[in-house]
């Protein structure tokens, strides 16, 4: 489709022939109106005509009344004026014959008679529509009532030049013998009549004009688009079809296709003001022809050829302006290139401090020529070393503001905050390499955090998993123990090993969930579901849960608590977890018999909690060894107990934002908690 | 006889549920994977399952789900898995109880037999014409006896601990801090004797629950007081 010859070169053609319809169609539409009442049939018997056919008259009695030479004579008594039809032309019919008499001089447009008499008779022979009036009567008319209405029309008032006086005199409609005939034919002669007739022939098929007009634009466009679309592509080529026109700049050819327009439309405005109206019609119309298809040559010539270089994509290089355009470009370029290059040696070749120097000292230097070249007007100098120096402070701002922003990312990056990174093209040249390598810096700690949230995350995964695993068969040993302890054995030791074996089952199913916890803890693998948390509530349910067991120790419980109850933010069930664990370690390891203390001490924002001991045993161990994992007070291992509670009880306190402590003194054993105090 | 289904692919666990379960007088079925479970539930009149949930074929979760398509029978869910994510999905899929390897015996038993007295007796059993009876799921406390069941079975109750016990049931679904509690049941000042209200209550805890620590109906809500669940 793209490169068919044949429908390309039918577009061309077709494309005018359109462009015509349209433009016709739309002036015909505008004559129309103009031209609507002399196209109905009965214009001959209507009021306009009857009005123009007396102008006529009129103008023909003025033409009688006041011309004074060049009377032929052709009689003695009346003295006749011939008059030629172009000079009587308002209506163009195709017959017009007149002759109008004023008391002894005569006026007609018939040439072939030379007598009155004759004229008289070679109108009343001839065909057509007779008007005859003698003396004020009206003998034939064909203008039915109209004419009495037009009659005063006729009547002037002139002044006669006599010998002796000019005296004003009136000719009246009575006054005049007229016989005329005319046919209700226009005459083709001339362009009013070519245009009537045209008209009329085109009303017949006036909705085909209407319809033509859409169609033909739409058509219109379809072959623009199409042209568009296929200009330049050619058979069997990919490339844009390029010849030597198009090479040329497009400012020259724009110049001489309106150049030839101008002139063209010049030209014939000129022929048409002269010569339309008249018989040289056919030269107007088919001057106007030709102009309208010069003006489409060289339209589409420039068209086609601009379209072509925007789609070989070469508009620029072949304009004048835009080859000026490309060499500016050019030219800063190199200039841009080559004062790196220099700026690059030199950088290299000098250390800061001696650049500084440099520069100021090339910024005096510039400033002091400004004003020696500028002498003559000190303003101007000031106003272009003022420019100057604005920007030269705007380029220090952007360095120093390139350093605060350095020094505040820094900052956040110490204080751990090291998701954010810098953007190297918002900093200034200077800065990027160090920006560049303050980013690396912080992509390395963030890979190895996230390394370690991950093996951490793996880690209790795998304890997990492990203790999944471990649990199946220990429900086995555990119910197999407990079942073998309900059959009848009588041997006395069987017994007594059985009763071990229940006991290290439950301490491996109590390890093995305190181990999972601990990691979870201890990874801060945990979902906190905070609350308002009562300390003194608590404390006291807590107390309750553990009630027989301190009984059967004798621990005497002590408890000092303020007297409003204080409130904390934190896990419900972590909370317990916490008091339980705490609780349970007094449970194993006091003292039989003797006091615990437990105190609850609140400031303006804390909560403190402290629970003190007497320790069964010696406490040759350290405070840090104690907290860490699988580590009891007692070394031998044998009471019961996995070693994870202190470390389980440190690790939630701190997921919930609080301290968790613990003092040895001798054989006080001091667990110390605190929290942040939350309004009652 | 009761039929109970017992299904886990550890054969010892399931053999030693079935000595637990015949000495209560159960009749034990035994499958060892999900299908297997459900085929068996197809062919015989069963009353209660104990499902694991990791095995192979089917796991407990598909083959938990295929059951209660159908059928509304009581379903335990056994599992080493002992977050709290694991009871809530079992519990949500329809598992009326979640036990975790390695378990009490004796609390598994428990809780079949409770189990087995909803699904068989209760239900229509409960008068709540009366309005002296108060009740949270199968809690149920008659104010004109006295009486305190669970389950179908009479819990003895001090005065104290029936009093505490009526007032939170009473308001069931509230939390009630150890000081609301002394002033509501005695209508008078609490002072210093917040300790005793807490071991009564872990008094009736360790009476009405089966298991204490894993309370069904008067939860400890830590720090910040009792509730009797609303069921």
């Amino acid at each position: 489709m793209r490169d068919n010859k044949i429908l390309k070169t039918i577009s061309y053609i077709v494309l005018p022939i359109l462009i015509l319809i349209i433009v016709m169609s739309f002036a015909y539409t505008d004559i129309r109106e103009e031209y609507d009442y002399m196209m109905s049939d009965s214009y001959f018997d209507s009021n306009n005509f009857a009005k123009k056919y007396m102008s006529n008259l009129q103008e023909v009695t003025y033409d009688l009344i006041y011309s004074q030479s060049d009377y032929s004579t052709m009689d003695n008594k009346t003295r006749l004026l011939y008059r030629t039809s172009e000079n009587y032309s308002s209506i163009s019919l195709k017959k017009d014959l007149f002759l109008v008499i004023y008391k002894d001089k005569a006026i007609t447009n018939v040439s072939s008679e030379t007598t009155i008499d004759g004229i008289k008779n070679y109108i009343n022979n001839e065909e057509g529509e007779h008007l005859v009036s003698i003396n004020g009567n009206l003998k034939s008319n064909p203008l039915n009532y109209y004419i009495n209405y037009y009659k005063g029309l006729l009547n002037h008032s002139y002044y006669n030049n006599n010998n002796k006086s000019t005296e004003v005199q009136t000719a009246k409609f009575e006054d005049y013998e007229i016989y005329a005939v005319y046919t209700k034919e226009f005459s083709m002669e001339n362009a009013e009549g070519q245009i009537v007739s045209a008209l009329k022939f085109i009303k017949n098929y006036e909705n085909v004009v209407y319809t033509s007009i859409p169609i033909c634009a739409v058509l219109s466009i379809i072959i623009v688009v199409y042209l568009i679309i296929s200009i330049g592509h050619t058979k069997g080529k990919k490339e844009i079809d390029i010849n030597d026109l198009d090479k040329i700049p497009l400012e020259i050819i724009l110049t001489i296709a309106w150049l030839t327009i101008y002139i063209t439309v010049i030209v014939i405005s000129h022929i048409i003001n002269r010569f339309f109206g008249q018989e040289y019609y056919k030269l107007c119309i088919s001057s106007i022809i030709c102009a309208y298809l010069i003006i489409y040559t060289v339209v589409m010539i420039s068209a086609t050829t601009f379209v072509k270089r925007i789609k070989a994509n070469m508009i620029v290089q072949t304009t004048i302006f835009g080859k000026i355009a490309m060499a500016i470009s050019k030219l800063f370029k190199k200039i841009d290139e080559s004062s790196k290059k220099v700026s690059k040696e030199i950088s290299i070749s000098m250390n800061n401090a001696t650049k500084l120097i440099l520069w100021t000292s090339v910024y005096i230097v510039i400033m002091v020529l400004i004003v020696a070249i500028f002498f003559r007007s000190i303003f101007v100098a000031i106003l272009i070393d003022a420019c100057i120096t604005i920007y030269v402070i705007y380029q220090i701002i952007r360095r120093i503001k390139s350093f605060e922003m350095i020094e505040k990312h820094l900052k956040e990056v110490y204080e751990g905050n090291i998701d954010k990174k810098l953007n190297p093209d918002d900093f200034c040249p200077e800065f990027k390499n160090m920006v560049m390598y303050i980013n690396d810096i912080s992509n390395g700690f963030e890979n190895a955090i996230q390394e370690g949230i991950k093996s951490e995350r793996l880690k209790t995964e795998l304890i997990t998993n492990v203790s999944h695993d471990i649990k199946t068969p220990l429900t086995s040993i555990i119910n197999y123990v407990d079942l073998l302890k309900q059959e009848n054995i009588k041997n006395k030791k069987a017994g007594e090993y059985i009763e071990i074996l229940e006991n290290k089952s439950h301490r491996l199913k109590r390890l093995t969930e305190d181990l999972v916890e601990a990691s979870k803890a201890s990874s801060g693998n945990v979902k906190l579901n905070l609350e308002k948390i009562g300390i003194t509530e608590l404390i006291n349910q807590t107390t309750a849960e553990f009630e027989e067991k301190f009984k059967e120790k004798g621990l005497e419980i002590i408890t000092t608590f303020p007297e409003e109850e204080t409130y904390i933010k934190a896990d419900s069930r972590y909370m317990y977890r916490i008091i339980e664990n705490s609780f349970s370690n007094i449970a194993k390891y006091a003292l039989k018999d003797s006091r615990v203390y437990i105190d609850v001490k609140t400031d303006i924002n804390k909560v403190s909690v402290c629970l003190k001991n007497i320790s069964a045993e010696k406490l040759n161990i350290s405070e840090e060894e104690l907290m860490q994992r699988f580590v009891r007070g007692d070394k031998s291992r044998t009471t019961e107990g996995s070693g994870l509670g202190l470390s389980i009880a440190k690790s939630l306190t701190e997921l919930q934002k609080g301290k968790f402590s613990i003092r040895i003194d001798g054989d006080l054993f001091k667990v110390e908690l605190e929290f942040d105090k939350v309004k009652a | 006889m009761y039929n109970v289904l017992v299904c886990d692919d550890d054969r010892e666990i399931v053999k030693a549920i079935e000595i637990y379960l015949v000495k209560e007088n159960y009749n034990v079925l035994k499958a060892y994977d999900g299908e297997e479970c459900l085929k068996i539930l197809k062919e015989n009149t069963i009353h209660l399952i104990i499902l694991d949930i990791m095995m192979p074929k089917k796991d407990g979760i598909e083959t938990i789900e295929e059951i209660r398509k159908e059928k509304s029978i009581p379903v335990i869910m056994l599992s080493a898995k002992s977050e709290d994510e694991d009871k809530i999905k079992g519990l949500n899929l329809g598992a009326d109880d979640y036990v975790t390897k390695p378990f009490n015996p004796l609390e598994l038993i428990a809780r079949v037999n409770s189990c087995i007295r909803r699904y068989t007796k209760l239900g229509s059993a409960i008068n709540e014409g009366s309005k002296n009876i108060y009740t949270s799921g199968e809690l149920i406390i008659d104010d004109d006896l006295k009486k305190v069941t669970v389950d179908g079975k009479e819990v003895k109750l001090t005065p104290t601990e029936y009093n505490i016990l009526k007032f939170l049931t009473k308001n069931k679904g509230k939390v009630y801090s150890i000081e609301q509690i002394y002033e509501n049941v005695w209508e008078d000042e609490a002072y210093g004797a917040e300790n005793i209200i807490a071991v009564h209550i872990r008094h009736i805890r360790e009476k009405i629950e089966i298991n204490p620590k894993e309370p069904k109906y008067l939860k400890v809500i830590w720090g910040i007081g009792y509730k009797v669940e609303k069921l």
